[in-house]
C-alpha cells in the first residue's frame, strides 16, 4: 500500500515550477574547489579552517586573489559552537575580504547548497563577476549529547521531539516504512554502508578512511531500529569552498571549468508525520524534478538504464536516505531502489557509480560543509583528476542531492564538463 | 530555558487532540493550518480529531541524547510511533501524527521487539522485522499521559497511543 495521499496541490505546483524552465540569465561555471580534511578538528578555530578551504580553492584557479573576490556566500548551521548573531561579519572579518559583502545562509544540512545556489544567483544574474560560496562547521566544540540534543532540533521541536524522537528517529520511521511498503530489508542497507567506506579508502580528505566489514555493521549499537550505529553518519569538523565565475570567463582561470546544467531546491513539511509520503523524502522528488526540466531531461531519462548521468553524490546522513534518494531522484524505480542494489548498480563500476567520496556515511558530515564538499567530488570527478580507484572513466555529468532536516529542504545542482553535455547524451 | 506560554498556546492540539479543518474544502489537518495546501482557503475551525487509529510507521529508541534524558517519560527502550487516525463522519481525510507508546511494560526488551533476520519453520529466509505486538498496521488509541517535567517542577503532558486492551489479554 502506498502511503502517497490524494489530495495533492504540491504536486500540480511543480509540475507548474517544472513547465517554466527557470535557468540562468548567463551561464556559470565552477573553476577552483577546496576544502579540509573531514576530521577532529580539536586545535583549530572555524574561521581558521574555512581560511584554509578558501585559500585552496584559490590554488585551485589561476589568476584569482582574494581581492578579486566580488561575493561570499557563507553556509553555517551554528551547532554547538558560535552562539553569535553577526556570523558573516565575524567570518569576514578574519579572512581579510573586508569591504566585500558576505552573507550567511541557513538550512540545516543542505546549508552550503543553498550558499551554493544563492552563489550562483548571484554571478548568474550579473551582480557578481567572481562569486565563493563556503560552509564551515565544528561540530566537537562541545559535547555529545549537547550535539545530538541540537540535531534533533533540526526536526520538529513541538510535535516531534516533544516526544522524544532522535534526528535518527526520524530516518528511522522512513526505514521502517520502507521495508514494510517495498520489501527492502537490512542487507542492502548494509551494503551501501559497506560501499561507502569502501569509496572512503581511497579519498584522504575522509574522516573514516577504512572499510568495514559484515559483521561490524550487523553488530553495532542500536541508536533508534533500524538504525544502528554504522548505518549513521559521524559527527565531523571541516569546512570548503567553491569559486563560481560566468561560464564565458570560465577558462581564463581554468583549463577544466566543470559547468553548472541545473540549480533547483524544494520545501517539504518541517513535521514528517504532515508529509505525504514516509517511504520517501518527496521534496527530493520535487526538487530533481524541477532540476531535470533546467536542462532538458525528462525524469525517465534520470534512470540508470539511460546512461545519462554518470556520477551521482547523494545525501546519505543515514543509509536509508541513501536507498531512499535513488529512487526519489528517478536514478531506480520508487520501490525497486533495493533491487538496483542487489545489483550493484551504485557501486563504484556499476551502472552509475553512487558517493564515489564516500557519502556523509565515510567520508564525514560537518552539517555546514556537506553542499561543497559533494560539489567539490562531482567537479573532481569531471575533471578527471579523483583517485584511479574511484574516478569513473569519462564522467561527464554529475548529479548532486543534498538534503536538510529530515528532508524539510532539499537542493539538487546538476555539472557538466560542457553546457551541452547532457543533450549530447541524450542523443546517443 | 523554556517559557509556560510555548507549551498553552498549543495546549488545544497537544492536550485535547484538536485540529483544524478548512472551511472550505473541509480537509484536516493536525496540528495548525493557515492556508489550505489543497484548496488555499483561509479560514478554518477547530475540529476533535478521532481518538483510534492504526501504527503507519515506528521506532525503537534504545537511549535517548542525555539533554532529553529529562524529557522523557520512559529513559530505557522507548517505542514513538507514526499514527494514521481513524476517519469519520467529521474528519474525512486521514490524519496523522507522531507520539510515544506508552502502558507497555517499560523498558521494553530490544532483542523481543527487533528481531533479527532468520528463517521460518519451513526455511523460508526471514528479514530483520519487527515483533508481533508492536508493528506497523497495529491498532492503537490514543490517551492523555504524563509527558515529561521541566527544569521548574511543571508537568507537561501530550497524546500517547497505547495498544487496544485485547491486546493485552482480553480486559
Amino acid at each position: 500500500m502506498a502511503s502517497t495521499p490524494d489530495c495533492y496541490r504540491i504536486k500540480r505546483e511543480v509540475n507548474k515550477m517544472a513547465a517554466k524552465k527557470f535557468g540562468f540569465k548567463r551561464n556559470v561555471a565552477i573553476v577552483g574547489v577546496g576544502q579540509t580534511r573531514f576530521d577532529r578538528h580539536f586545535t583549530r578555530s572555524s574561521p581558521d579552517l574555512l581560511a584554509e578551504a578558501l585559500l585552496v580553492a584559490l590554488d585551485d584557479c589561476n589568476n584569482i586573489e582574494p581581492k578579486d573576490i566580488d561575493e561570499h556566500v557563507l553556509g553555517y548551521c551554528g551547532l554547538g559552537s558560535l552562539y553569535i548573531a553577526n556570523v558573516a561579519g565575524y567570518f569576514g572579518d578574519y579572512l581579510g575580504l573586508m569591504p566585500k559583502p558576505m552573507s550567511r545562509t541557513e538550512n540545516a544540512c543542505a546549508t552550503s547548497s543553498y550558499a551554493l545556489r544563492l552563489t550562483i544567483a548571484l554571478v548568474a544574474s550579473g551582480m557578481a563577476d567572481i562569486g565563493v560560496a563556503s560552509g564551515v562547521e565544528k561540530m566537537y566544540e562541545v559535547g555529545t549529547s549537547q550535539i545530538l540534543y541540537e540535531m534533533s532540533r533540526g526536526g520538529d521541536t513541538e510535535f516531534e521531539s516533544y516526544y522524544g524522537v532522535t534526528f535518527a528517529g526520524h530516518y528511522a520511521f522512513l526505514a521502517s516504512r520502507h521495508f514494510h511498503e517495498y520489501g527492502s530489508s537490512k542487507k542492502h542497507l548494509c551494503k551501501i554502508a559497506m560501499k561507502n567506506h569502501a569509496n572512503a579508502v581511497y579519498n584522504p580528505m575522509a574522516q573514516f578512511q577504512r572499510a568495514i566489514t559484515e559483521d561490524q555493521y550487523y553488530g553495532a549499537l542500536p541508536v533508534a531500529m533500524p538504525m544502528q550505529m554504522l548505518d549513521c553518519c559521524p559527527l565531523t569538523d571541516g569546512a570548503g569552498a567553491i569559486i563560481v565565475v560566468p561560464a564565458e570567463d570560465a577558462k581564463k582561470y581554468t583549463d577544466t571549468p566543470v559547468y553548472v546544467l541545473a540549480s533547483a531546491a524544494a520545501t517539504a513539511s518541517l513535521c514528517t508525520f504532515r508529509r505525504h509520503e514516509t517511504a520517501g523524502i518527496e521534496a527530493a522528488t520535487f526538487a530533481s524534478d524541477m532540476a531535470y526540466a533546467q536542462v532538458g531531461m525528462k525524469r525517465e531519462d534520470a534512470h540508470h538504464t539511460k546512461k545519462v548521468i554518470d556520477v551521482v553524490e547523494v545525501h546519505d546522513c543515514f543509509t536509508i536516505a541513501e536507498l531512499s534518494a535513488y529512487g526519489d531522484l528517478g536514478l531506480a524505480k520508487k520501490g525497486e531502489e533495493h533491487l538496483w542494489v542487489e545489483r550493484d548498480g551504485p557501486m563504484v563500476g556499476g551502472d552509475i557509480p553512487v558517493n564515489p567520496d564516500g557519502g556523509l556515511k565515510a567520508k564525514g558530515h560537518p552539517v555546514s560543509t556537506t553542499g561543497v564538499s559533494q560539489a567539490r567530488t562531482l567537479v573532481r570527478q569531471l575533471r578527471g583528476e579523483d583517485d584511479p580507484h574511484v574516478q569513473v572513466p569519462g564522467a561527464e555529468v554529475g548529479l548532486q542531492h543534498n538534503v536538510g532536516g529530515s528532508g524539510t529542504a532539499v537542493a539538487v545542482h546538476m555539472y557538466g564538463r560542457d553546457l551541452d553535455s547532457v543533450q549530447k547524451k541524450l542523443k546517443k | 530555558m523554556v517559557y509556560e506560554t510555548i507549551f498553552d498556546r498549543s495546549k488545544g492540539a497537544k492536550y485535547r487532540l484538536m485540529g483544524m479543518k478548512c472551511k472550505k474544502c473541509g480537509r484536516v489537518y493536525y496540528p495548525f493550518q493557515y492556508i489550505c495546501e489543497d484548496c488555499y482557503g483561509h479560514e478554518f475551525e477547530e475540529v476533535s480529531l478521532p481518538r483510534m487509529g492504526t501504527i503507519h510507521s515506528l521506532n525503537l529508541i534504545p537511549v535517548p541524547p542525555a539533554m532529553m534524558m529529562d524529557k522523557v517519560e520512559y529513559t530505557g527502550p522507548y517505542y514513538t510511533v507514526m499514527v494514521d487516525l481513524d476517519t469519520n463522519d467529521e474528519v474525512k481525510n486521514t490524519v496523522r501524527l507522531i507520539c510515544q507508546m506508552t502502558d507497555l511494560p517499560y523498558p521494553v526488551d530490544l532483542t523481543k521487539a527487533w528481531l533479527p533476520a532468520g528463517k521460518d519453520e519451513n526455511g523460508n529466509e526471514l528479514p530483520a522485522r519487527w515483533a508481533d505486538d508492536v508493528k506497523i498496521g497495529t491498532r492503537v488509541e490514543l490517551v492523555f499521559r504524563k509527558q515529561f517535567v521541566v527544569f521548574d517542577g511543571g508537568v507537561k503532558y501530550g497524546i500517547n497511543a497505547r495498544l487496544l486492551p485485547d491486546k493485552e489479554g482480553g480486559e
